[in-house]
């Protein structure tokens, strides 16, 4: 991939024009980490700066997407922690996110990103690394500092919270 | 409706997610200008972290017990008062006085610092280079707010960009000592 190996060398455009390929997927993945279109524009942000000074990490050993893809998660999951981090401390707010199902969309036609959207942080990452980007509790306790038990019980918690929401109970 | 349904709705929702949604604003200037800035640390801050790291903006023992500290968190609440501010009411005449405002108190804050250094005996040389350099790339980050008022992104940048210039004078000023 000679864009991927002129941004290695250094070359701003190049990297540039891979940014332009792959934000789409990076944003996708930090809005649903975060729930949120500020935390979702400065995550990937944050994500394409890290990943610049990264770049000759990735040795080729899988597609550049997916090794995008994991490092992308990382950076956001980090940039998230420090995020909330600093908002908790200063004004003491607890992981209680908005936990009202979304106004609009009915069981018959949803918008999942909405509803993912509501879920408590923490159920919330979890599902969508789990139920969306594929990755299994161990690698997710790994990524998120936490036990595989923690893991697998908030994506239990994301699961009942949407099955209420869509009218399944 | 059995749990069974529910499962395999849910899975069927999950399919259906897209793989690619694209931001709503271009998030490409704020990289750019925060690459660029890195690259010049890099290059010129002559600090004893800056091989262990490029993060700049390392918060040392001495940094937390100064007034700094406190400007730093006045900084903080004003970035996030006028990020607040812009959701309430983007306004770009107000976000433009913001910035503005943002701009004259850095300005009062390093011009007292540059008199209460004057008569120390700097480090370096090319400090001045190097706060020019800086200066430069705030002057960068306010062309490019002109055009995204309300990039929050930028915002912060420029307020890390007023720190890191504080922070080199302050550096280059110190005693040896004191850098460790």
């Amino acid at each position: 991939m000679a864009m991927l190996d002129a941004a290695k060398a250094g070359d701003r455009q190049a990297y540039q024009k891979l940014y332009h390929q792959f934000v789409g997927q990076v944003y996708a993945l930090c809005f649903r980490l975060t729930g949120d279109v500020g935390y979702a524009e400065e995550a990937t942000q944050e994500v394409f700066i890290q990943v610049w000074q990264k770049l000759d990490n990735f040795r080729g050993d899988s597609k550049f997407s997916t090794w995008l893809h994991s490092v992308a998660s990382n950076i956001a999951i980090s940039y998230l922690r420090k995020q909330k981090g600093w908002l908790q401390r200063m004004f003491n707010i607890e992981d209680t996110a908005a936990m009202d199902a979304p106004a609009e969309g009915s069981a018959g036609q949803v918008d999942l990103d909405k509803y993912i959207q509501r879920l408590p942080e923490r159920a919330r990452i979890v599902f969508v690394l789990h139920a969306i980007e594929g990755y299994r509790h161990e690698e997710i306790a790994d990524m998120m500092n936490t036990a595989v038990g923690s893991s697998k019980a908030q994506f239990h918690r994301a699961k009942q919270l949407l099955k209420e929401w869509m009218g399944y109970e | 409706m059995s749990k069974q349904d529910f499962e395999q709705y849910l899975h069927e929702q999950i399919e259906h997610v897209p793989d690619s949604i694209q931001p709503k604003k271009d998030l490409w200037s704020g990289i750019d200008i925060a690459l660029t800035m890195r690259a010049e640390n890099a290059e010129h801050v002559p600090s004893p972290t800056s091989q262990a790291s490029e993060k700049s903006n390392v918060i040392s023992a001495n940094f937390l017990s100064s007034p700094k500290v406190y400007a730093l968190a006045a900084s903080f609440f004003a970035v996030a008062a006028i990020s607040w501010n812009m959701t309430q009411t983007p306004q770009v005449s107000d976000a433009s006085l913001l910035v503005d405002a943002m701009t004259q108190q850095h300005s009062a804050q390093k011009d007292a610092l540059l008199v209460s250094v004057s008569e120390t005996q700097p480090l370096t040389q090319d400090w001045q280079q190097q706060l020019n350099d800086l200066e430069a790339a705030a002057l960068a980050i306010r062309t490019a707010l002109e055009k995204e008022p309300d990039n929050v992104a930028l915002l912060k940048m420029l307020q890390q960009v007023h720190q890191q210039q504080i922070d080199l004078i302050e550096r280059v000023h110190s005693p040896q000592w004191n850098r460790i």
